[in-house]
């Protein structure tokens, strides 16, 4: 029985447009993932603890709201006092390109933008499994 | 429980989860240091019948005395084998609390309710110390009875429904319930009805532990304390009446006896012969060889 | 008449015909069409051509204001007054949203449509964990009535119509409101305004409920209850499927949700003791102008057309106004693209009118850069100037449904009220809006439609131009409007501030009232949130007082 890859696709702070994560967490699927959903409103905590519970390899953090320069950076931080350095976070939603340089410094492996393919996304994961 | 010790665990259950020999044979040696004290709790039922939203309450009460493990499987995509795993966001309540572990399985095509791993998987909280283990079937409405085999107490969650949707379940899943939950109980007249169902069913079906039937609402958390006695009440009747369970023990040491020898015999083949499943798949569909024939050449052949 | 009708379908379904035969076919068979099949985005195929068929009938189009409003619910449309044009904004303080809305009113806008933050929209204070990096980013953060005041301070609230974008909070809102009012003198009777308070799309699409389902529909009664008594001008409910369509959903599936959550809603007020007569005409919607032109116009028509015959055909309804499905209309959000914002300057231009076309009574557009942050100042004022040159400079609004009666306008708007009723049917079947939420069903078919529409877009069989047709390398934007996290320090501060100066002892008496109140599903907890804001009780310390007693509602996944 080999490995597959699980994904957890939750949504930090308090915006409730699930339409690209819930599109997202489909196409992962239909490309053979695991994907774990945590639903909306989820704190960097939450995020962080299922994640490690679910032991997964990615997460992927849709945000519309704007909070996305606190609530991201803190998963990662998160992440490393939790021991888990090692799953890769990245990022999508109304996320103004100027922020993406940011991100990534704190840690954010990847930021999708509005218009990103599905295609480029499961590559993405493919690629960084 | 520190983050270390957690995070060691997650990872430890991904490799059981994967069927890898090492950490199985790991997990052996801790089992036999370190006989089961949990309690496994085993939640089925047709879907949409509030089997999340109930385990979300048993948490909250279960929390009250000791450490919980949660084992949510859900349906994987036969194409694809890809799955969506949605029964956490009901308990996210208690993703931060450091005595709750739950962890989202997908079925991996496997049939019967559970996964192939889902047993080792149990046995893995269980040797962390888990007191209570609640296993959530994946709930496809159709007869997921291997839970029976794995679990102590088996609750069989219904909602209020029709006589067409009670027909459906008859046999095997209702033959394994030790308690009956009709959740949704507030509505009122449909709930009533099935309440008398399965009461009928019971009284031609009698057993010496006689299943409590309950009538909850798990979404504001009405008869969950109840639940919770019953439960508890079950698991001192099998406690003191071991020859109650016995039947279930012996399908559990056979079922994993058969379990435990396909994987050892794949794992073997897989060694010597990697491509074994290929190449004579490819033969059996262009019709130059059939499949016991080809089962027997592997294994001489491996053999050898 | 009915002769002379079939002898026109006839003619032209003959002449039809002959003109496939020979004049097509000779076309095709050197020039094949752009697609083998053209689809409305609903599904359907639409044909080359359309022309008088039989089921035209002067009964389903009527006259403007006239029963079933096909045409439109007032007899002289923007012939006497054009849409109101209101523009959704909000953010940071309410110091900041007050100088733009005056900015607005300045510029001619003639409704305010207030934004609020997320921690507003799901009842919590800007000091509340949950907030963290939320307060004042996607609207204008209040806590209390102080930062009501502040927000209206200058506005005379007799002379504008405010719309609010609220609704697991509404009540909490609307006496904040209210008391603002009496605080410049103006008297309840004399508001304008509406409160969107449609908690059943929450649940389906935008996901800023609080309480569950039940308690949830007992505060929108409350309301209904108190407001045709006090505020009888006011809309007490917008019913929206414009974040229904924005999650996904096609234009069909817009309406058929949107009504079946109306039609909850009457029944859960009818329930309750109410005549139906005595609040329907309060009844507001909300409707997106998407993409699909023609699609849009019909969709309006459509809509109109089904809930006048719901309301007289399954409520009983016996007044002409109950009948009347007034509603807001907004550009799609989620047809603007961050890729060369320009374009959505037209996305949006042809959209707006559609809905001008489709008979509006108040419109949003949206702004070209809202796929990448909130507007700016110049990017809103193109916004409102593309409604105005709609309305000036066009023509289109000087005579009343102007594309009524276009064959082709005719059958999408049939198409469409067909596909919505099959959808309220089977909705009716499972037990209701409220059940076919609760069983997931309305859901799935948006998050279906959702995916489908993805993946179009990917195979470029749904061309959005420059996404995955006539890109251009371009710089990421800058000169965004930002809202910086001193906003959230400052909103503390206030908080703090107004926690220090009130009567504590008072607001304890008003929340614990509140508490035994709510308790008890027969009291009408309006006055009594009414009493709480007056007191300066905090929205966060309303609402957790409410969540104790109602619980929290959790999202499904199916």
């Amino acid at each position: 029985m080999g490995k597959k890859i699980r994904v957890l696709i939750a949504k930090p702070g308090l915006d409730g447009h699930d339409r690209g994560a819930k599109v997202v967490a489909q196409a992962l699927k239909d490309a053979g993932m695991e994907v774990i959903y945590t639903g909306l409103r989820q704190t960097p905590e939450q995020i962080v603890s299922a994640a490690i519970q679910e032991d997964v390899d990615f997460i992927g953090l849709s945000i519309l709201s704007g909070a996305h320069n606190t609530l991201l950076p803190k998963v990662v931080k998160l992440l490393k006092e939790r021991g888990g350095e090692d799953i890769k976070v990245f990022g999508g939603g109304v996320i103004p390109g100027e922020d993406i340089p940011f991100l990534k410094e704190n840690g954010i492996m990847e930021v999708f933008t509005p218009g990103t393919s599905l295609k480029e996304c499961v590559d993405f994961i493919k690629d960084n499994a | 429980m520190d983050y270390i010790r957690i995070r060691e665990l997650s990872r430890f259950i991904t490799q059981v989860e994967n069927q890898d020999i090492i950490a199985l044979e790991k997990l052996e040696s801790l089992c036999l240091k370190n006989p089961s004290k949990s309690h496994v709790i085993g939640i089925t039922g047709p879907p949409g019948a509030g089997k999340s939203t109930l385990t979300n309450k048993l948490i909250s009460e279960f929390t009250k005395k000791g450490k919980v493990a949660v084992i949510a499987i859900d349906p994987s995509s036969f194409f694809s084998t890809g799955a969506l795993l949605g029964d956490r966001v009901r308990m996210q309540e208690h993703s931060t609390n450091p005595n709750v572990f739950i962890r989202s399985l997908s079925n991996r095509n496997h049939l019967g309710g559970l996964s192939v791993s889902t047993p080792d998987i149990i046995k893995a909280f269980s040797v962390y110390n888990y007191d209570y283990i609640i296993v959530e079937t994946v709930g496809v409405g159709q007869d997921e009875i291997d839970i029976v085999k794995f679990s102590d107490t088996v609750v069989l969650v219904l909602h209020p429904a029709s006589g067409d949707d009670m027909q459906a379940l008859k046999a095997g899943v209702m033959e394994i319930a030790d308690i009956f939950v009709v959740n949704k109980a507030d509505i009122k007249n449909e709930a009533e009805k099935t309440f008398n169902i399965i009461n009928y069913w019971i009284n031609l079906n009698p057993r010496k532990w006689n299943p409590p039937i309950l009538k909850t609402q798990a979404i504001n958390g009405e008869g969950v304390v109840e639940l919770v006695e019953k439960i508890n009440k079950h698991s001192d009747y099998i406690l003191n009446n071991p020859e109650s369970v016995r039947f279930r023990k012996e399908m559990k040491a056979k079922h994993e006896l058969m379990a435990k020898l396909y994987l050892v015999v794949e794992n073997l083949v897989q060694q010597k012969y990697p491509e074994f499943f290929e190449e004579n798949s490819d033969k059996i569909i262009k019709g130059e060889i059939e499949p016991l024939m080809a089962a027997k050449n592997i294994i001489s052949g491996v053999l050898k | 008449m009915g002769n002379y009708r079939e002898e026109i379908v006839k003619k032209f379904n003959d002449a039809k015909k002959s003109w496939e035969e020979t004049s097509v076919n000779k076309t095709l068979s050197r020039f094949p069409e752009r697609k083998k099949e053209f689809k409305t985005n609903f599904g359907l195929n639409i044909d080359r051509v359309y022309g008088p068929d039989e089921n035209s009938d002067y009964n389903k189009l009527g006259l403007p204001g006239k029963y079933p409003f096909t045409r439109g619910v007032q007899p002289t449309m923007f012939r006497g007054r054009f849409w109101t044009m209101r523009q959704y904004a909000g953010f940071a303080t309410a110091e900041e949203t007050n100088e733009r809305y005056k900015y607005l009113l300045a510029n001619g806008t003639s409704g305010l449509s207030v934004a609020f933050d997320l921690p507003t929209q799901i009842g919590y204070d800007s000091d509340d964990a949950m907030s963290e990096g939320e307060v004042g980013k996607v609207g204008v953060a209040i806590d209390s009535l102080a930062d009501m005041e502040i927000l209206f301070d200058g506005i005379p609230l007799d002379k504008v119509s405010t719309s609010m974008t609220i609704n697991a909070p509404s009540m909490v809102l609307l006496a904040m409101y209210i008391a603002v009012g009496e605080k410049q003198g103006v008297a309840p009777e004399k508001l304008n305004g509406t409160i969107q308070n449609d908690i059943l799309k929450e649940y389906i699409a935008r996901g800023t409920y609080i309480f569950p389902p039940k308690p949830s529909m007992r505060l929108i009664t409350n309301i209904f209850e108190y407001c045709k008594e006090k505020i009888p001008n006011w809309n007490t409910i917008s019913i929206s499927g414009y974040h229904i369509r924005e999650a996904g959903s096609d234009a069909a599936q817009e309406v058929a949700f949107t009504l079946a959550d109306g039609i909850a809603y009457v029944q859960a007020a009818v329930d309750a003791g109410m005549d139906v007569d005595s609040f329907a005409s309060r009844l507001s919607f909300f409707f997106n102008a998407h993409n699909g032109f023609f699609e849009e116009i019909a969709k309006f028509r459509a809509a109109r057309r089904m809930w006048a015959k719901i309301m007289k055909e399954r409520f009983n309804a016996k007044k002409e106004k109950s009948m009347m499905l007034r509603f807001h209309a907004q550009t799609g959000g989620s047809t603007l693209t961050a890729q060369q914002p320009d374009n959505n300057i037209v996305r949006v231009a042809i959209q707006a009118l559609s809905a001008v076309l489709g008979g509006t009574q108040s419109l949003h557009t949206n702004s070209k850069d809202e796929a990448l942050a909130l507007p700016t100042e110049e990017s809103v004022r193109i916004a409102l100037r593309t409604q105005q040159i709609i309305a000036e400079e066009t023509g289109v609004t000087d005579s009343i449904d102007p594309l009524g009666g276009s064959y082709y306008i005719e059958k999408l708007t049939d198409d469409i009220e067909k596909k919505a009723f099959d959808y309220i049917n089977r909705i009716d079947e499972m037990g209701g809006a409220p059940q076919a939420i609760e069983n997931g069903y309305i859901q799935n078919e948006i998050q279906k439609s959702a995916y489908d529409y993805q993946k179009s877009v990917e195979t470029n069989d749904t061309v959005v131009v420059g996404v995955n047709k006539h890109k251009v390398e371009e710089q990421a934007p800058k000169n965004l409007l930002r809202v910086d996290m001193s906003v959230q320090v400052r909103q503390i501060a206030k908080l703090n501030k107004i926690k220090e100066s009130r009567d504590n002892n008072k607001v304890q008496e008003c929340l614990k009232k509140l508490e035994s109140s709510a308790k008890d599903p027969n009291i009408n907890l309006f006055p009594i949130v009414i009493e709480s804001v007056k007191a300066y009780c905090t929205l966060g310390e309303i609402c957790n007082t409410l969540r104790g007693i109602f619980g929290e509602y959790n999202q499904k996944i199916f």
